[in-house]
């Protein structure tokens, strides 16, 4: 049977994965809706190109839909699951752009050519962008999870695959460098107090 | 020198920038949807295992030889061979006799009530 897409609001995720795992493509309408923006929006974030977000966003989902079946109820949230394969994916194109093995990638900072030239010209959230693309992966993560898309720290730790006291740290060290390399250009983004 | 950027310094832009989020465009919700779709009808509706049906010792000791009904008669040609081994032909009935041609008796002989197809069973 296929329900009203309207109707499901109040439904749950796992309600609305079996569901889709049962036939209704109206479910998997709910999900997109309910979720997609959102791993979009980390995407976009994370990797700085709207395309390739699109692309992270679209297989993110696609491993949702393969996975309804065999989703088990209470082992994991779907928001924190979705999260969690889309970071993946977003940190295997970003080591894959500097050519470097998954095992011995190290936490490097992007050197993005343009990252430093658009803090200067253009406005706060450019700038802000631009501060977070100089932040080691794994700090420009905790922080847009945090930050951005305003996960508690235990759902991060979930998400990132380490302890809660690693994410309080991560993030520590994240706005502290955020904030520094914000400093640089303090008084060009209007913060004169 | 100036101050540092302050904690609420960063929330504010933090705050600022949660309203960027970016849009979900048409292309991109019709191929989520399209992969949706496809997955759900690559998917085959596997019919329910038949239950198995619970089975005694006996049975499954004797399953591999063919099952009761072979295993008995196996038994009965035993205790036929046996008997005729210890007893030898001459304490036989007059069945075995007929059999094995060593008497003259013929079926009719047995009151059958097969008189009636005497001309069928009499040679020539």
């Amino acid at each position: 049977m296929t329900m009203a897409f309207d109707l499901m609001t109040d439904w749950t995720d796992e309600d609305l994965l079996e569901a889709y795992a049962d036939g209704d493509q109206s479910a998997a309408r709910a999900l997109m809706m309910r979720h997609a923006p959102r791993v979009l929006s980390l995407a976009t974030r994370l990797l700085r190109d709207g395309s390739e977000a699109e692309d992270v966003t679209q297989e993110a989902m696609l491993r949702l839909w393969k996975i309804a079946p065999d989703w088990r109820n209470g082992e994991a949230k779907v928001s924190t699951w979705l999260y969690r394969v889309a970071s993946n994916l977003c940190t295997d194109r970003l080591r894959k752009r500097r050519g470097v093995g998954l095992d011995e990638a190290p936490e490097i900072q992007d050197e993005t050519p343009d990252a430093e030239a658009q803090l200067i010209t253009a406005d706060r959230g450019t700038a802000l962008r631009a501060a977070m693309a100089t932040l080691p992966e794994r700090q420009r993560l905790a922080l847009s999870l945090r930050h951005l898309e305003e996960l508690g720290n235990p759902e991060i730790a979930d998400i990132m695959d380490i302890s809660v006291d690693a994410v309080e740290s991560l993030l520590a060290r994240a706005r502290r460098a955020l904030a520094a390399e914000m400093e640089k250009h303090r008084e060009a983004l209007g913060f004169t107090s | 020198m100036a101050n540092k950027l302050t904690d609420k310094d960063l929330d504010a832009l933090f705050a600022a920038e949660r309203e960027q989020a970016p849009d979900m465009s048409m292309r991109l919700m019709e191929n989520i949807l399209a992969d949706a779709a496809h997955v759900a009808s690559g998917r085959q509706i596997v019919p329910p295992a038949p239950v198995p049906v619970r089975t005694g010792w006996i049975q499954r000791i004797m399953e591999p030889f063919g099952g009761v009904p072979v295993l008995a008669g196996g038994l009965a040609a035993m205790v036929i061979g046996i008997y005729v081994g210890y007893s030898g032909t001459d304490t036989l009935p007059v069945v075995g006799d007929y059999v094995a041609g060593l008497s003259g008796t013929s079926l009719t002989d047995f009151g059958l009530g097969l008189d009636s197809f005497d001309m069928l069973l009499e040679e020539g």
